[in-house]
């Protein structure tokens, strides 16, 4: 049997943007080149704010991953326009690989053209697409939030997008939609991390045949050992990029009441400001200030020490303003043996169950997260309920197994 | 002086007194036929007037005559006796001239030297005065008792003896009209020269000489000389004579047939400030019974504010001149504007009801001067007064009209269809360049318009990418030259890089129409069949493109098939032939108007149906009229043309506002060219 070769292709890479997507992805790969009789190489997008000065279309080896650059890219069309050289280091890539499969997790700077140029230029090969988040719906960074009001957006239609980008005519939001599906049409099979996206996806047009549910899972070592008990579960905290849509501004606002009451508890944010503007940065700033000392920020954190940082704490907050889809977070607290406080929506809703395996509470209320916050803390038979009736973190050999038996299937397939 | 003969009187008997006084000898000077002078000489006249009269052969005279005395420039009179008899018959008489009945001068026909003279004789040695009163006689009472009509020649002779007496004759340099019937006549006299002090202006006429009265002059000392500006109350002939009596005589000609009147106002204009009173007054007494002058005399009144031509459209095809143009006449005064193409003119009258209520006009046409051939195509635009005045406003060349519809052609939508459709286009050049290699053997082409962007340009390769046959596609993308075509080709590179789409180019000069663009892209299609797709027109689902193929290969496809056509978000735009077999949610509110319309944005093809189309021989820039041109002639002779309901298309743009004008001029196009 000839070995399956396997081209896993990420907008970017877990070492300079450790996002969800990118750390599935990348493990993802790596796990599959594990496998006897399979070969796996990452292909990542940069752009010039991780590597300044490369050409636009370059390529490059980083370790055993290849980096294609993106020198030019429409978020809204999520087109490249950075000409055509990037076709040329992709022919490079795929001469190299002669993948059998094409994963792509997002298309999000990498340019949704990829697909045609996929389909062309490896005809023979099957093209997989993990939807990570909502960008092919939404242009509005696929948080599916209007920008008027950060209201959460039940769905894409081309006159609602019209009052989010005002400056964009409705029938252009009808072109975007247009345009996605037809290219999204030369991907064979698209993977749902949770069954809230794939309704969504649904909702958008695609039909849900072609939308494979596979939860994403975590590359990481079991829990430890239980613990000793602890009187108190008071210790909460955040993991995560410290990005608007992520809720931690709420988050910090629970804390400042909490820290006006004299409650007893405290909590640590765990993540890195990234590429935040300047403004949120002095927002963010001044919401710890007054959150402080009850609220402290920890900074950004390794991969690796994030099971770790989770067991030195209670609970694992993710207040997320935006639906979420399969957030990583989730799973790490699992795999960590942690509860998770979360807003009660979209994919964090659909992982997190409420009063069983953890608490839900409404998305923005700083209010009914402090009330929460605080009962949690007071109540130490609650943490060890919820706790003990998590469900097992998803298995990431099992993960690589669904992955590999839906590569199996779409190769059975005769092609169009 | 006018002495009738006095035929009561007896013949006195031929006899001569014994003892005759020396005479002197009379001559006789030949004036024309049938009309002769008698004249002798005094040098020391007696004082006091003295009766002329004449003995012929002893007999009195009874002819009519009249006799005047002239003075000579040595101091003595010339005494004249004209009369009604030839010279040939007075020379064989005995003629003697009396004074007061006193034999005073004699001719005798035996003399051995005959006493008939030359005409110059008559005037030889005469004072100033004398040539005056001279001159006076013939054109007064010389002219009514010998003149034209009475005797052959008098007219010539008192012609020679203008030219002997060496009166000045003066051409006219202009002439205005100030009503229908008076005239001021203008004459440019030498610097220098005084004031003639004519007092009777003389009509020479052919058969008669006429006494003008009423005539007025005033002189106007010039840079350049002296104007004699003469009003006359009525008109005289073209090119008549007119002799000016008065301190020195003139002969002042009348201007002649192919002498143009001037307008009087800037005339006017131009005359120092009496002369302007006067014939203001002229005019304004004229002006109380004579309607022109009272036309003429409002044009005068409002001179200060005259008429305003405002040019807010004017091209040209080789069969007319489209124009909009504005006139502001708060006084009434314009009845017409001149356009004037070439060689030719056409008088756009001013409407009446405008004219009296003194509001601005809008006159927008489509005038038909065709294009002079050989000549520069020039236009010139007058305004045609009530006064008769023509006053050029605007002359230059006549730009090509490019197949816009202008502003100010509201009701005029006619008028843009004629233009439309007559409209000279240069041949328009293409450049045919491909991207990519071409399909061997295309089943069918897809005829684009790429001036939508690369946006729409891409999304429509990626919904043709992921159909089924489109390797057997021809793509044909048209565009115009322009700041976006650069743009338009690198999209298509990277189009045919990224999907293998290759396309095949067809651009042309900047400026050119979108039916030009569409025929010369339809001139490249190497396919069977051809899909036309609009800029911002593209598939509405997947699997359109086996429909069409079905529906336009074969032996039994029409030859032209209109498409739906929907909006962005829904609703359909245009849908052929009509609304049969559409969801009733998507049938649009207006849905006569555009069910019946053809959208040449979606259409398809058979190759009969893109000859049809290319030997259309009507120019029109809107494609739409050439499909539907091409649809009424199809149906005309029995052919059908149906609309695929499958496989719609959605065009990508906001709604397009309604243009009623441009509406209006397709409909008038459509009717030219059914009629």
């Amino acid at each position: 049997m000839s070995e399956l070769s396997i081209l896993q292709i990420a907008h970017d890479h877990p070492d300079w943007m450790p996002g969800g997507t990118e750390i599935v992805a990348h493990d993802l790969a790596r796990a599959l080149d594990a496998r006897e009789g399979v070969a796996s190489r990452l292909l990542v997008a940069s752009t010039a704010l991780h590597r300044p000065g490369a050409l636009p279309g370059g390529l490059q080896a980083v370790g055993e991953d290849l980096v294609l650059h993106t020198g030019g890219y429409d978020r809204f069309s999520m087109l490249r326009q950075d000409g055509d050289a990037w076709l040329a280091s992709l022919e490079r890539v795929l001469a190299r690989v002669r993948p059998d499969v094409v994963h792509l997790h997002g298309l999000d700077r990498l340019g949704a053209e990829m697909l045609p140029a996929l389909r062309r230029l490896a005809p023979r090969a099957r093209i997989v697409l993990t939807l990570h988040d909502y960008q092919l719906i939404c242009a509005n960074d696929g948080l599916m939030l209007t920008t008027t009001e950060g209201a959460r957006c039940e769905g894409a239609q081309a006159d609602r997008c019209r009052r989010c980008f005002p400056e964009i005519t409705a029938a252009r939001h009808a072109l975007r939609r247009a345009h996605l599906h037809a290219l999204i049409d030369a991907v064979d099979a698209l993977v749902a991390p949770s069954l809230f996206l794939r309704d969504r996806f649904v909702d958008w047009g695609i039909a849900a045949a072609r939308l494979h549910h596979l939860p994403n899972a975590v590359a990481c070592a079991p829990a430890a050992a239980l613990e000793a008990p602890r009187a108190r579960r008071d210790r909460f905290a955040f993991f995560g990029n410290i990005a608007s849509h992520k809720g931690p501004l709420v988050l910090l606002d629970a804390a400042a009441r909490l820290r006006r009451e004299g409650a007893e508890l405290n909590l640590t944010l765990h993540g890195g400001l990234g590429f935040a503007e300047a403004e949120f940065r002095t927002t963010f700033g001044a919401a710890l200030a007054n959150a402080e000392p009850l609220a402290r920020h920890l900074g950004p954190y390794a991969r690796s020490e994030a099971l770790q940082l989770m067991q030195g704490t209670d609970w694992i907050v993710v207040p997320s303003l935006w639906w979420e889809n399969a957030p990583l977070v989730i799973a790490e607290a699992r795999a960590a043996g942690r509860p998770v406080i979360c807003s009660g929506i979209g994919g964090m809703a659909e992982h997190v169950r409420h009063g069983i395996d953890g608490l839900h509470v409404p998305p923005g209320d700083a209010a009914a997260l402090a009330e929460t916050l605080r009962a949690a803390a007071a109540d130490p038979a609650l943490w060890t309920r919820l706790a003990g009736a998590a469900v097992p973190a998803p298995d990431h050999a099992a993960f690589v197994d669904d992955h590999l038996a839906l590569y199996a299937r779409l190769r059975e397939r005769v092609p169009a | 002086m006018n002495i009738r003969a006095d035929l009561s009187l007896v013949p006195a008997p031929a006899v001569l007194p014994a003892t005759m006084p020396r005479l002197v000898g009379a001559r006789i000077v030949p004036l024309a036929d049938g009309v002769a002078a008698l004249i002798f000489d005094e040098t020391a006249p007696a004082p006091g007037r003295q009766r002329l009269d004449a003995l012929i052969d002893g007999r009195p005279l009874r002819r009519a005559a009249v006799a005047t005395e002239l003075d000579l420039r040595c101091g003595g009179r010339r005494r004249v006796l004209m009369i009604g008899t030839g010279a040939d018959d007075l020379a064989r008489r005995y003629v003697t001239l009396t004074l007061a009945g006193r034999p005073a001068a004699l001719a005798d026909p035996g003399w051995l030297q005959p006493p008939v003279v030359e005409p110059t004789a008559l005037i030889d040695g005469l004072a100033d005065a004398g040539r005056r009163r001279l001159l006076k006689l013939l054109l007064t009472t010389g002219a009514s008792l010998f003149g034209p009509g009475g005797c052959d020649g008098f007219a010539r002779a008192v012609h020679q003896l203008l030219d002997l007496t060496g009166v000045r004759a003066a051409e006219p340099a202009s002439w205005c009209r100030l009503g229908s019937r008076a005239r001021v006549l203008s004459y440019l006299l030498p610097a220098g020269t005084a004031d003639p002090g004519v007092t009777e202006l003389i009509a020479l006429g052919a058969d008669r000489f006429a006494r003008i009265a009423g005539v007025e002059i005033r002189l106007e000392r010039l840079a350049r000389g002296v104007a004699l500006h003469v009003h006359l109350p009525v008109a005289v002939p073209a090119g008549a004579e007119l002799v000016g009596l008065g301190e020195v005589p003139v002969l002042l000609r009348a201007p002649g047939a192919e002498a143009v009147p001037r307008p009087l106002v800037p005339w006017l204009s131009r005359r120092e400030a009496s002369v302007g009173r006067w014939l203001r007054e002229r005019n304004a007494a004229e002006a109380e019974g004579d309607p022109a002058a009272a036309v003429l005399a409002a044009e005068l009144r409002h001179a200060a504010t005259p008429p305003e031509l405002r040019l807010c459209h004017l091209s040209a095809t080789p069969k007319g001149v489209l124009h909009a143009l504005e006139i502001e006449d708060p006084n009434g005064l314009v009845r017409a504007l001149r356009l004037e193409r070439g060689g030719a003119a056409l008088d756009l009258p001013l409407p009446e009801a405008a004219v009296r209520t003194r509001r601005t006009v809008l006159l927008a046409g489509f005038a038909p001067l065709a294009r002079a051939r050989g000549l520069d195509d020039t236009a010139r635009l007058r305004l045609v007064y009530r006064s008769g005045r023509v006053q050029t406003v605007q002359a230059g060349p006549l730009a090509q009209y490019s197949g816009e519809v202008p502003a100010r052609f509201t009701a005029a939508p006619a008028a843009v269809a004629a233009a439309r459709l007559s409209a000279e286009r240069a041949p328009t050049g293409c450049r045919v360049t491909t991207i990519g290699s071409e399909s061997a053997a295309p089943r069918l082409a897809l005829v684009i318009d790429a001036a939508g962007g690369p946006d729409l340009l891409r999304a429509r390769a990626a919904m043709l990418h992921r159909e089924r046959g489109a390797g057997r596609v021809e793509l044909v993308h048209h565009l115009a030259d322009g700041p976006a075509a650069e743009t338009v080709l690198r999209t298509l590179c990277e189009i045919e890089v990224t999907f293998g789409l290759a396309t095949t180019v067809v651009t042309l000069a900047e400026g050119a129409w979108p039916s030009e663009r569409l025929r010369a892209a339809l001139g490249a299609v190497r396919a069977e069949a051809a899909l036309v797709l609009g800029a911002e027109v593209l598939p509405a689902q997947p699997g359109w493109l086996q429909i069409w193929l079905r529906a336009l290969v074969g032996p039994r496809a029409p030859h032209v098939m209109g498409a739906t056509l929907l909006g962005p978000l829904g609703g359909v735009i245009a849908a052929g032939g009509g609304f049969e077999g559409l969801p009733e949610g998507d049938l649009p509110r207006g849905r006569s108007r555009a069910g019946s319309r053809f959208a040449a944005e979606c259409f398809g093809l058979t190759r009969r149906g893109i000859d049809r189309i290319g030997g259309l021989t009507a120019y029109y820039p809107d494609p739409d009229i050439l499909l539907a041109e091409t649809v009424r002639r199809l149906r005309g002779e029995g052919h059908v043309v149906r609309t695929l309901l499958q496989a719609r298309f959605v065009r990508y743009a906001e709604p397009r506002p309604i243009d009623r004008l441009e509406a209006a001029v397709d409909a008038a196009a459509l009717e030219a060219l059914a009629r």
